[in-house]
Parts: structure tokens; sequence; C-alpha cells
């Protein structure tokens, strides 16, 4: 036998075997269809969608409870190769965006979908088309069975219209019902959570979110690093949604306590600017005072105040200074050495900090520098040598104490001492909110009807001096065989019989 | 116009009026079932309505204490309040904001909900469950150290928490209701209390374990007894179950404020064998479930009364060793965290673990009780017909409360923080609540299950709820964003 070479490329006009087969008949299309559909629409593959949630989920909550990078695993678990294997593959570390945890969603949606699909027409037609005859409901535990009554067809149809039904008549059969819309309520729960769940995947594909720490005092930032659970970093620019770009400036950041230890507020002053190409600063977009539960939100982008951090700088003194001439007076938060330019040729500068001076409580010293008139501004920031230096103390305790005491243009109020924070800021955008807020608003509603609403129904039959009544509700049968009692005892009807087994004596 | 400790004394007050109201109305509700004769079913419902009475004034104290501290620790520090803010500083803490406040509160909804199916229903049966479980979710209460009203940190001053913490706190007291009833159609239609036994001595030491830390399904359990707040991850190497003192401290090379933690002699060894013979008389009980009711005189039952002995002495043991606490001094080199003022003394790190374990003995001293009254117990008990009706009827009640309480949690989320959904161990953990009771539903309504499966699902979800409410506290599944220093 010799042996042959298998063809690289088909012969020319040959088809694959596969196109070689019949096409399948319409009929065949359809069942291949139906098959699938079926499976999506199967309760079984719901609760075991559910089973499968549920499982994992406590499984998510176990695996990885520091939320630890992959890069942090991997060092934890060097040299273990079946376990970080596991990890990278069913990507452990953040299972709850793993691929198979996604798979699992997207089945509860597809399944969501199809139940929805086949929902829809059966509800409408259960709606749009009741059975009206008294004699072909079957399963009524609401009846009431040839009744001798006078009453007339017209009185009965006029006394259910009184009650807000809507009432039909075929012949000597009423029909009466009110509440149908509450047929859809389980129907819209199902889409408001499909909404949920599809806002929620759109917002895994679209949405980022990162952090940034903002030194306080007019510290800026126009990008912010957004860290992925698999160790990696990605730098966000801040551009509203024409890309232009523009940066956050932190102006003040206050961490308010009732006492060390205690929180009363985290809050940021924040500015936005334009950017503009230089790098300079442009026109101003907004201004927000942010606190926790209170963002900053433009362009798409919310500025959340997360958290802050003391920075390793010189702590800085909160002081307020008055204007005897004018009576203005202006609050500053001044670092040691920093200048303040109260006048022309008229400067001050914090120079020392005393926890406790001489008994009288936290002081800072002051330097005052009065250059005379028509000296040049000084380049290093040196005074010249004309310059007269005096320097004296303010003391928090006694607030009024250098006003009244030191004869001077400008008077110092000493408030307190405070480190040196950057503001911590988390930036997110996330345009699948709409959809999702959609959802949850309609499952509001859905949950509303679908729970709280019934859809009530009255059969009845007047004909030669009998009248046969029954009524049925799909929800809360209970209230409504009491609102059913009522309607017999207006038309004179007996009660109906109470159930077996109902009401039994706890 | 009381003063804030004037109101809290009353609120003490109060509370002690409310918990003997609900002692005394257990005795009612239990006498009303053990001797027929006796007509107390009035006094039974007048007493626990009476407790009732009280336990809201309580609330009502505390919340109108934790309203004025908010406003006074404010203008103590310099704030200028306006009215509509005094207004708002004044409800914005309502009492459930701290695990002892959540207990209390929850015991609260779950007895004013069984007052609501009492009188819709009747099924005063239910009652002496109802009552027994608020007072053990009371005594819980009672064994939390950190009782005192603190100011709300600024993560939870927001308008959401009156409505997002309410609605899911009263969709768990009606599952817990249901969870009652759907128990007590499980004994009334004979389920063997092999099953009852061995799946309950199952979750006792699967809580316990979990309460004692994973190192213990690993394997390298560490003999000493306690438990810390957070128990570190496989990659954040500590040691587990040691009693902590109630003081912070912050390690070198952290922000963060992490406990103290002082090992306490003794205990460990009585929760390890209260594991162990609970997980053996689980597996005993396993192995008999097909045999013949042999109540008492099973050896299972004998293997789980000997657990419940050994862990009441661990628990005994653990609380006298608490109670008795030397003042704790720092260790070398380790300064408490700003804000920390002494004299420390032993705390249980986690009241949540703690509570759990309240609640396993509560359970399975429950169990132990009723197992040789089971024949009349179940004698009178109503139609099973109606116990799962009333089943049915309280988690369809409660469901609703439960979606809306998580989908309102995204969205106060989404305002907070930005994202609707972080997969928070809170979040998560009430999202499989969420599953296990949608689960239910579609069984029950849509497949058409009745009978024993159904309530089997009931009963074991409430397990899934108290692991919700209380469980993701112990740390084990994580930090999460809802641990806001109830410890």
């Amino acid at each position: 036998m010799s042996e042959q070479l298998v063809p690289v490329a088909p012969p020319a006009g040959e088809v694959s075997e596969v196109a070689r087969l019949p096409e399948l008949s319409p009929q065949q299309s359809h069942q291949v269809v139906e098959l699938v559909f079926r499976f999506f629409c199967s309760l079984r593959l719901t609760l075991a969608n559910l089973l499968l949630l549920f499982l994992a989920m406590i499984a998510g909550t176990f695996v990885n409870p520091q939320n630890d990078s992959l890069v942090n695993i991997e060092r934890a678990f060097a040299g273990r190769t079946t376990l970080l294997w596991s990890y990278r593959t069913f990507e452990l570390y953040d299972l709850f965006h793993s691929w198979w945890f996604t798979a699992l969603l997207l089945s509860l949606a597809l399944n969501l979908i199809a139940c929805s699909i086949e929902r829809l027409p059966r509800i409408y037609y259960l709606v749009r088309y009741p059975e009206t005859r008294f004699d072909r409901v079957v399963g009524l535990r609401l009846k009431v069975t040839g009744a001798p009554s006078a009453i007339s067809a017209d009185a009965v149809s006029d006394e259910l219209r009184r009650r807000r039904f809507s009432v039909r008549r075929t012949g000597d059969d009423i029909f009466a019902e009110k509440g149908r819309y509450s047929r859809f309520g389980v129907w819209l729960v199902h889409i408001s959570l499909l909404l949920i769940l599809g806002g929620g995947i759109f917002g895994r594909l679209t949405a980022f979110e990162g952090t940034v720490n903002v030194p306080q005092g007019g510290g800026q930032a126009d990008a912010f690093i957004e860290r992925r659970p698999d160790g990696g970093q990605f730098r966000h620019r801040l551009m509203d949604g024409k890309g232009a770009r523009f940066f956050v400036q932190c102006d003040d950041f206050r961490l308010k306590e009732f006492e060390p230890g205690r929180p009363k507020a985290f809050e940021s002053d924040l500015r936005l600017f334009r950017r503009m190409p230089d790098g300079s600063a442009g026109e101003e977009l907004a201004r927000q005072t942010i606190r926790v539960n209170e963002p900053l939100r433009y362009a798409g982008l919310t500025f959340y105040q997360a958290s802050y951090q003391q920075l390793e700088r010189a702590p800085r003194a909160r002081i307020s200074v008055l204007d005897k001439t004018t009576g203005t007076q202006q609050a500053l938060l001044v670092a040691p050495s920093q200048p303040i330019e109260a006048a022309d040729g008229l400067s001050y500068q914090l120079v020392d900090y005393q926890e406790d001076f001489a008994g009288l409580g936290p002081a800072v010293q002051v330097v005052r520098i009065e250059e005379p008139p028509g000296t040049p501004r000084s380049t290093d920031g040196k005074p010249s040598a004309a310059a007269k230096i005096t320097s004296f103390w303010v003391f928090n305790k006694r607030p009024d104490f250098d006003r009244d005491n030191r004869p001077d243009r400008f008077a110092f109020r000493f408030d307190h001492i405070t480190p040196y924070y950057a503001t911590g800021l988390q930036i997110a955008r996330d345009p699948s909110t709409p959809i999702v807020y959609l959802g949850c608003f309609a499952l509001f509603g859905g949950i509303g009807i679908a729970f709280y609403t019934s859809h009530k129904r009255i059969w009845a039959h007047v004909a030669s001096g009998k009248i046969s009544l029954g009524g049925a509700a799909h929800r809360n049968l209970e209230a409504f065989s009491g609102e059913f009692e009522e309607l017999c005892d207006a038309l004179g009807v007996p009660r109906p019989a109470p159930r077996k087994g109902a009401q039994a004596a706890a | 116009m009381g003063s804030i400790q004037g109101l809290l004394d009353w609120g003490v007050a109060l509370r002690i009026v409310a918990v003997a109201g609900y002692a005394l109305a257990f005795l009612g509700y239990a006498a009303r079932l053990a001797v027929r004769k006796l007509k107390l079913d009035r006094v039974a419902t007048g007493l626990a309505v009476t407790a009732v009475g009280a336990h809201t004034a309580y609330l009502v104290t505390r919340w109108i204490a934790a309203g004025r501290i908010e406003i006074l620790l404010r203008e103590r520090t310099g704030d200028v309040l306006s009215g509509t803010e005094r207004f708002w500083y004044m409800v914005s803490h309502p009492p459930y904001t701290n695990l002892f406040d959540a207990l209390n509160f929850v015991a609260w909804a779950m007895m004013v909900c069984y007052l609501i199916i009492e009188r819709k229903w009747g099924l005063r049966v239910v009652g002496v469950l109802a009552v027994a479980l608020a007072l053990v979710a009371m005594g819980e209460a009672s064994l939390v150290t950190d009782k005192q009203i603190e100011p709300l940190v600024p993560a939870l001053q927001s308008y959401w928490i009156l409505i997002h913490v309410a609605m899911l706190f009263v969709s768990y007291s009606l599952f817990t209701l249901g969870a009652v009833c759907a128990l007590l159609y499980l004994v009334r239609t004979g389920t063997a209390s092999a099953w009852l036994g061995g799946v309950q001595a199952a979750l006792a030491a699967l809580l316990l374990t979990l309460v004692g830390g994973t190192q213990l399904i690993l394997g390298t359990f560490q003999m000493a007894p306690g438990w810390v707040h957070q128990v570190p991850s496989q990659l954040h190497k500590g040691s587990f179950l040691e009693v902590t003192t109630a003081a912070h401290y912050i390690p070198a090379g952290s922000d963060k404020l992490a406990k103290v933690l002082v090992p306490v002699p003794g205990v460990g060894p009585f929760l390890l064998a209260a594991i162990v013979l609970f997980l053996a008389g689980a597996v005993i009980y396993f192995l008999a479930r097909k045999g013949p009711e042999q109540g008492t005189s099973a050896l299972g039952y004998k293997v789980v009364a000997a657990g419940f002995v050994v862990l009441t002495v661990g628990l005994a043991l653990l609380v006298y060793r608490i109670v008795n606490s030397p003042e704790v001094a720092f260790p070398q080199g380790i300064r408490p965290a700003p804000g920390e003022h002494g004299p420390f003394r032993f705390g249980i790190a986690s009241n949540y673990a703690l509570g759990l374990i309240a609640l396993v003995w509560g359970l399975t001293g429950g169990f132990l009780v009723t197992t040789p009254l089971r024949d009349r117990i179940s004698a009178g008990l109503p139609d099973p017909r109606k116990l799962e009706d009333i089943t049915y009827k309280v988690i369809i009640a409660g469901w609703p409360l439960l979606t809306i309480g998580i989908v309102m949690g995204g969205m106060w989320a989404n305002e907070a923080w930005g994202r609707f959904w972080g997969w928070d161990p809170k979040e998560t953990w009430a999202l499989i609540t969420w599953v296990v009771y949608a689960g239910y539903l579609h069984t029950r309504i849509t497949l058409g299950w009745a009978g024993k499966r159904p309530a089997a699902i009931a009963v074991f979800a409430f397990a899934v709820v108290v692991f919700t409410f209380m469980g993701v506290n112990l740390g084990l599944t994580g930090e999460g964003l809802h641990t806001y220093g109830a410890g």
C-alpha cells in the first residue's frame, strides 16, 4: 500500500462534508430553535442557575477576603503551582468578575429573557380572552350555586359596576373583573431584574473608577489611577465628553472630629479648571465642597470623598488676620516661613510654634518685616538690609490679645495647628447608571403590582329565579373572600360555605 | 425635657420591662400549650403586647437620645446648627446602627410582625418560639460590650440609613418567623428527629467552626481561645482565636486600627470539643436517619447533649474570664490609638462571634429541651396546611422588603461611592439570601412544590439570614464596607 499525502487544500470545486449535508427543512430548523428556546425557558435551568450562583457567591466571599491583587497572591503562593494555576485560570483573585461567573450571569440573563418572551403572550391571552361563562370555570374556591333569587341580571351588573368592576354580559352570563394589569406584575419584576442585570453587564464593560490624592492648599491633579485586580494599573486623564482636558484642585481639606479618633466629617473644597494646552489653568468649570455621601458630579465623572492622607510636610497654622484700617478679616492656612503679604512692603511669616508657651497654651511666633518705601521686591525672598524686623507671639487661648496689645495695622489670631493633608478622591464614571436606575424604579413598580395588587374576577349566571355566583383572585384570596361575601350580602345571596380546614383554631 | 442621661436611664428601665414582659409571655404561651385547660390565650397575648409597648418606648428613647447626642456633640465642637439641621440630626441616628441596637430592633420588629400574624390568623403556637427568639436576641444584645451610642461615622450620615437598613431588618424578622412556621410544619408532619437533630448539629458545628476561624478547616488550629474581629486571610498571617482587649493600636507601617489581642487561657479546648461532638452527633444522626424514632434514647441525641454541656462550660468560663478580667497592660512598644483611654479590659473581639455562639447555644438547647416533648408539641400544632400557608405568606411579605432593601442599598452605594454593586461581603450575602428565597418562591409557585421540601428550604434559609446578619461581620469574608466599628 502506498501512503497517500493529505492534500493541503481541498480540490477545486469540492465543498466540505458539513456543507454537503442536506439543508434543514423549515420545520427542522424550527425544532432546533425550539429546543434552544425551551432549554433557556426551563425552570430547571433557573433553579440550577440560582443554585450555582448561591455556591459561587459563597465561594466568592471566602476565596480572597482581603481583595489581594494577583501579584500579591503570586508572591504568597509561590511554589504552589496547582493553587496558583486555579487562581489564574478561574480568576479567583477577582471571582465576581471572572469569565465563568460572568457566564453564569449571562445564563441567568438568557433564562430571564426566554421566560419573559414565553410568558408575555400567555399573560396577554389570559387577560384578553378570559373565560366569561360561569359553567365553564372550574376549581372556584368561592362559589354559590343555584341560590333562589329574584334579582335581575341588570341589577347584578349595576352592583358590580358600582364596585368598580368592568362588566361583560353574554346572555345570562355576567363576567366582571378588575385589576387585570396585576397579571403583568411578576413579568415586570423579571424585566426590571433583566434591566438591572443588563445595566450591570454594560457597566462592567464601560465603567471605571480610580483614585488620586490631591494635597490641600491648591494641589492639582489632571489624571487618576485605576488599580486592576490583576495588579495592573491604568492612568486615566480627566476629560469631559468631548475630550477636553481639565484638572481638579483641592483648595482645602478639613478633617472634623468630635474628639481625636472620632470623625465627624471629611470635607474637601474642590474646584475644576479647564486645562490649557500648556498645562496652565483655564476657566473654572465647577466648584463644590464634597463630603462623604455628597460627591461632585461633572461631565459624567463623579468625585467622591473616599479617604485622606497625612503628608510628611510641616504642619500649618490656621490664623486670621484683621486689617484694623478697613475692618476686614481674612482666614488663612499658612506653612512655616510662608510669607503673608499683608500690604505693600509689609509682610509677615510664621517662624515658631510652642505647644505651651510659658503656661499660656499653644502659641505661634510671627516675624514682621517692614521694608522702607521704594525698596525693590527681593528676588530670593530674603528681606533687604534696610528692613525693619520685629517679632511677636500670638496665643490661641487669648484671641483678642494681639489686637488689644500690639500697635500695628494688622492684628493676628491663631486658631490651631493642623497637619498637612491630601484629600483622597475616588473618581468614577458609570454610563450604565440610567439603565440601572430605570431597572430599580421598574422593580419598585413591579413589586408593588405583583405583591400588593390582585386580579379579581366574578362570574354570575342569572336565570329563571336562580343566581349562581363565583369569584376568584389570583393573589390574597383571603382578603377577596371578604369582598366576595360583602357582594353576596349586597345581592341578597347566601354567603359561600367556609372551606374545609380554613380558620382552624391554633 | 429630660437630659440625655435621664432618657438613657428610662431606656434601661423600659428594656428591663420589655425583657421581663417577654419572659412572662413566654411562660404564658408555653403554659397554654402544656396545659390545655388553662385559658391563657388572652393573658399571653396581653403580656406580649405590653412587652412590645415597652420595647417600642425603649426604642423611641434610644432614638431621641441618639439624636440629642448627635446635636450636643456638634454644638460642643463649635457647629452652629440651623433648625432644619437640628431636625435632621435628631432623626438621623435610628436605633439600629450598632450590634446592640440592631439586635434589640430585630427582636422588636419580629415581635410586631408576630403580633400581626397572631391577630390575622391566630396561630399562638408560633408565639412560644417567637418570644423565645426575641429573648435570645435581647440576651445576646446584653452580652455585647459596646452598648453606648456613638455619633455616626461620616459614611452613615445619610437619609438612606432610615429606610435601607430598616427594610432589611424587617425582612430578616419576617424570614425568622417563616422559618419558625416551617420548622413547626416539619415537626407536625412527623419529620424524624434524626433529620432535625442531624441538620441542627451540623449547622451548629459549622457556625462554631466559622467563628473559630478558617484555620480550623485547614487543620492548623491554633489553640488560643477567643476570637478576633478581623480574621486575617492566608496572605495576612496573624494569630487566630484570641480574645482581645477593648483597645486599638496602629501597627507599624499601617494606617489602620488593629485590636490588641490577649490570649485567654482554658476556653479553647471546650469550643473545639463542642465542635467535634456536634459533628459526631450529626454523623450519627445521619446514619440513623432511616431507623425508628428514638427520641432522647438515640445515640445522636446523647452526643449532641454532651456537646451542649461542653459548650455551656466553655461559654460560662469565657464570660467568667471576661467579667473578672484584670486590667490589661499594653505590651512594650505599643501605644493606644488616638482617642482611646484606659483602663482596658478583656472584651470579645467580635461581638458577632459571641452572638453566633449564643445563638448556637440557644438553638441546640431548644432542640434538646423540645425533643422529649415532641409528641405533645406535635399534637398541639394546628393543621399542617395552615402552617404551610402561613410560612408562605410570611416569606412572601418579607421578600419584597428584602428586594427593595437591597436595591436601595445599591442606590445609596451609587450616591456615596459611585457604584451600585461592589461585591462587598455584606452585599454579596444579602444577594445570597435573596437567591435562596427566590429559589423558595420559584419551587413553591412555579414548580408547585409543596410540603416538606419548601419547608426545609425555609428553615435552611434562616441559617443564611443569620450569617448575613451577623456572620459576615466576623471578618471571615474580608473587611467589608458594612463593618462600621460595630465589631
